[in-house]
């Protein structure tokens, strides 16, 4: 057995538990925003949200030193050999700051790492962009065209998720002031946008990750 | 692009919503058997945990003729050619089974026709169960040894579907006692048994599926 074959059991354990189990965060939003559910249903639904969003949070972090892992081992990464724990210390890092900037996030140190991670995702789509048109133009960085188009998805997928938490925002203010003084039209409404807002860059996501994998499954010469 | 890479997908696809899909069931269920919530609420978290669980129910329909034609394509498989549509019937009958039942639950009808799912589940079982074991011991079925091991696996899980089927009969009858006569120590001890005893079964089966793509990933020859 391979180091490479165990690597790409991950990359799909990984997909799994982004893609599959988004279904269930869509799921439960659709339900939190019916106004016909009790105020303690709703918030127990958030609570499930909650959990089941940290999986996708997670593995989509961890997604990309495991694809420079596997894109080593076909010899078509530009971070290779001695270099290859790097992605992994940047990963973690950056896991650190996304997990107490959302375990944090009503707290002023929350929003700071909040705008932080923000930061380092705007840098990555921008870094993954430039190199990914790169390797089309001029066959470098990345060792093969189809390894390229999937780090674009990549930086697609981050703007996806970009675009989810910003149209996102007004969700967590609304949700406690209907906690707090009850359902009004007003409040109703804002939850109900916010998710609306929310489904393109969801439903774009999937489509997107969907794509990734059918090129890794592909791997078309191009 | 060839064809076998979409139906790689495909393949790919009925993992993730299965496997990830599960971990929303699993996690809203904790919340149906905890008394210190609503019964609406508890309700209602079983109605969101009943609709996630459709998921991987006709995921796992799905994955097995897909499977089936993989294999038909590297060659390794029993059914292949001109009577390759059986599977495809087959598999268009099971759906149709399945959502019937899931549309008349509560009916007598729906009670018969889960009888015969349970039936023709069992004989899939035994079927694949055996080919799959006459075909390590030396009988050519199916034409790798890990693609033997993979639909053993899949029968295996199966087999859990059934055990978690069963293990969770006494639940329905207990929530809805809770349901309308409120909650008594009686019936809570009941439907915590009933899911947690699921439960077990639940983990036995994700770690099955996994070592089932383990095996689809990585073919190792032995």
């Amino acid at each position: 057995m391979e180091m490479q074959g165990i690597w790409a059991f991950i990359h799909v354990m990984f997909l799994v538990y982004w893609l599959g189990a988004d279904l269930g965060v869509f799921y439960v939003a659709y339900q939190i925003i019916k106004p016909e559910h009790s105020p303690e249903a709703r918030a127990t639904l958030l609570k499930v949200l909650g959990f089941i969003d940290g999986f996708p949070r997670a593995v989509s972090i961890f997604m990309l030193p495991v694809g420079i892992q596997l894109a080593d081992g076909l010899g078509l990464s530009p971070v290779s050999g001695g270099m290859l724990w790097l992605p992994w210390i940047a990963a973690l890092i950056w896991f650190a700051i996304a997990y107490s900037a959302n375990a944090r996030r009503t707290t002023p140190r929350g929003k700071q790492l909040a705008k932080l991670d923000l930061a380092i995702r705007a840098a990555l789509v921008l870094g993954l962009g430039v190199f990914s048109i790169a390797t089309f133009v001029s066959g470098g960085p990345f060792g093969a065209n189809w390894l390229a188009l999937k780090v674009l998805c990549f930086a697609l997928i981050l703007i996806c998720g970009i675009g989810i938490r910003l149209t996102f925002i007004p969700f967590g203010p609304a949700f406690g002031r209907l906690m707090a003084e009850g359902s009004t039209p007003e409040v109703e409404a804002t939850l109900k946008r916010a998710v609306d807002r929310v489904v393109p860059f969801v439903l774009a996501l999937w489509f997107l990750l969907g794509v990734a994998a059918l090129i890794g499954i592909s791997q078309p010469d191009f | 692009m060839e064809a076998h890479d979409f139906w790689l997908f495909l393949h790919l696809l009925t993992f993730v919503y299965w496997m990830g899909a599960d971990l929303g069931v699993f996690y809203s269920s904790r919340f149906v058997i905890n008394s210190s919530y609503q019964p609406a609420t508890r309700a209602l978290l079983l109605k969101t945990l009943a609709w996630l669980d459709m998921v991987p129910r006709y995921a796992l329909l799905l994955t097995l003729p897909v499977g089936l034609r993989l294999a038909g394509d590297l060659n390794i498989s029993p059914v292949s050619g001109g009577s390759f549509w059986l599977v495809w019937l087959g598999l268009i009958i099971w759906v149709a089974l399945v959502t019937q039942i899931h549309r008349r639950e509560g009916t007598e009808a729906a009670k018969t026709l889960a009888k015969i799912d349970m039936v023709l589940r069992f004989v899939l079982v035994v079927v694949l169960a055996v080919t799959a074991i006459m075909s390590l011991s030396g009988s050519a079925i199916y034409g790798t040894d890990w693609l033997a091991v993979k639909v053993l696996l899949f029968a295996a899980a199966v087999g859990c579907g059934f055990m978690i089927r069963i293990t969770f009969k006494p639940f329905g009858p207990a929530f809805a006692a809770i349901m309308k006569d409120g909650s008594t120590p009686e019936q809570e001890t009941k439907l915590r048994n009933s899911l947690n005893a699921a439960a077990r079964w639940v983990v036995v089966l994700w770690v099955i599926i996994a070592a089932a793509a383990f095996f689809g990933i990585t073919q190792p020859s032995f």
